[in-house]
């Protein structure tokens, strides 16, 4: 029991009574781990769910008549034709 | 800078001078970029970019690029320039216009830091889809032209980044999602002290000490977040490791994830609201007895200023601002200075819903933002960046004499120094009703006549008219 109480007080001291931050100040290095956790998180989301539902999607969407060969525009010819022609 | 804006690259490169290093001016807060620096010449303002990165801003010059973040996000206006630096032959000079008033973050209200935070990750998130970045998010990049911010560090926009999302997010941290997380606590006043006195923003310790117990426990990830700071603060190989690996995860960023991350920064800083605190000055106009007519001093100082019809007009100890957006709304442009955070969030609401020229600036008139930043030069102090064709300064002299402490004579050698022109100057009679309301720091034996001494030390014409009670004076003072 005696050595319950010590070790609650040990945990106690040592990690809910707050500590200075000590040496080197690289005020950095939090953000890297959490912009580095959210690439892997959303990262691998993007990869293995994102990508593979737009693709079973695709497969069932109703696909659109392929539109018609559109005919030359004559005019537009005859003008492209007019630039052509000049130095 | 019209004639220069349309200006093709390859017409302009025929007329370029070469100007000498030594006839221009550098900008003081301007030898921190190594791409390039802002510099005074002729009195217009221009920015040498240096050869590393000139290709770069040719390009998105050439292609639009620049003008379309100038018309859609905030970006300064920039155009080139025929001039070359001789020390920087290679490099590219364009021009800015000029942004009045120069003002800092130790001096935004909170909705004013927080527009130009959106500003800054707006422009982040636009550059993010163009595969470029900005690479850092100092506050000292925004500048406030009338209640309008303007990202003026046009080369902090560089090609984005293929490690880490986002190298300039812990600054984003610091410098506005901290402060604004503790002016939404009621802690403006602290954010803006911390902000003043730490050159790298709100770290992540004192931000955590400064916030309640029960804002760690609706953040939990903000206490979890401390104790890793914390622990990689005392173990220097673990840190290295840890960035290291985080680099790693990061290796060739998806633009989407780029723009998830980027786009949950706006959802953070769209959440913060700043409650309206309790204040006896946000009221102050409202409740002023219907004994006095106040209509009369609006009147009166509504004929002041048409008849000398300032350009630009600094109000002292302006309040919510009345006789600011009056000024401003007779076209001129207005600087509005009072220590009330609440008055300045007020008159800032107001200047934007009426799309009014006036900059709202929190600071003691006795006790004004000095210069700091490197050999105190970096950012000068505020009476050096808000001198005015006309000052106000109405409802204030008690203040400044009887609570600050100041006497008239050195009263009258600010107003000298900030004034370009007129002084309209507001007397308060030793028994007017509000002067037993401060608490008195020094014996009260001025009069009207010795007020109006110690003015003309530096006006030469001052003519004194009522105002809207007997025991005050509107003194219109010229130099």
């Amino acid at each position: 029991m005696r050595l319950f109480r010590f070790t609650v007080l040990i945990f106690s001291v040592a990690f809910l009574t707050p500590q200075p931050a000590l040496a080197y100040i690289d005020p950095g290095t939090v953000s890297m781990v959490i912009q580095g956790l959210f690439a892997i998180i959303f990262g691998a989301a993007t990869a293995w769910v994102m990508r593979p539902w737009h693709i079973v999607k695709s497969l069932f969407r109703r696909r659109k008549p392929e539109p018609l060969p559109r005919q030359p525009d004559a005019a537009k010819q005859r003008s492209d034709g007019d630039q052509a022609a000049k130095p | 800078m019209a004639e220069l804006g349309n200006m093709a690259l390859a017409e302009h490169s025929q007329q370029i001078r070469t100007i000498a290093r030594r006839e221009v001016t550098v900008d003081p807060s301007s030898f921190v970029d190594p791409q390039g620096f802002v510099f005074s010449w002729n009195e217009r303002l221009y920015r040498c970019i240096r050869s590393q990165a000139a290709p770069l801003f040719r390009r998105l010059l050439d292609d639009g690029t620049l003008a379309a973040l100038e018309q859609d996000h905030g970006l300064v206006n920039t155009a080139v320039a025929p001039l070359v630096v001789d020390d920087e032959p290679d490099g590219l000079v364009v021009e800015h216009p000029r942004v009045h008033p120069l003002s800092y973050c130790v001096e935004w209200c909170p909705s004013m830091l927080r527009d130009a935070g959106r500003t800054t990750l707006e422009l982040t998130i636009e550059l993010a889809g163009r595969d470029m970045m900005l690479q850092d998010a100092y506050p000292w990049n925004v500048l406030f032209s009338g209640n309008a911010p303007v990202f003026v560090d046009l080369t902090s926009i560089v090609p984005a980044d293929r490690a880490t999302i986002w190298p300039a997010h812990e600054q984003f941290e610091a410098f506005f999602l901290r402060p604004l997380a503790l002016a939404a606590e009621g802690k403006g006043k602290v954010a803006r002290a911390l902000l003043h006195d730490n050159i790298d923003g709100i770290g992540l310790e004192d931000f955590s000490t400064l916030m309640s117990a029960s804002y760690h426990l609706r953040h939990p990830g903000l206490t979890i977040a401390c104790w890793v700071d914390r622990q990689l603060q005392r173990r220097g190989a673990l840190k290295m490791k840890v960035r290291q690996l985080a680099e790693r995860a990061s290796t060739n960023i998806d633009p989407a994830v780029r723009r998830r991350f980027l786009q949950g920064l706006r959802r953070r800083l769209d959440g913060f609201t700043f409650a309206d605190k309790a204040n006896p000055w946000t009221h102050y106009y409202s409740e002023i007895s219907s004994e006095f007519d106040k209509q009369a001093k609006l009147n009166a100082i509504t004929g002041l200023l048409e008849s000398i019809q300032p350009r630009t007009v600094l109000d002292l100890g302006c309040n919510t601002g009345v006789f600011s957006l009056l000024a401003a709304r007779q076209g001129a442009r207005v600087i509005a200075i009072d220590s009330s955070e609440s008055c300045i969030e007020a008159l800032y609401a107001a200047a934007r819903q009426d799309s009014l020229p006036v900059t709202p600036l929190i600071a003691d008139v006795v006790n004004p933002t000095p210069a700091f930043g490197f050999m105190g030069r970096q950012y000068p102090g505020l009476w050096q960046r808000t001198r005015a064709d006309t000052v106000l300064c109405l409802a204030l002299m008690h203040h400044l004499h009887i609570t600050g402490r100041q006497s008239f004579e050195r009263i009258a050698e600010l107003l000298d120094e900030v004034t370009g022109q007129h002084l309209i100057f507001e007397f308060v009679a030793h028994d007017d009703a509000n002067v037993p309301l401060l608490p008195k720091r020094r014996r009260i034996d001025y009069t009207l006549n010795s007020v109006v001494a110690a003015l003309e030390r530096a006006f030469k014409d001052i003519d004194v008219r009522p105002s809207d009670r007997e025991t005050r004076k509107l003194l219109v003072c010229r130099k």
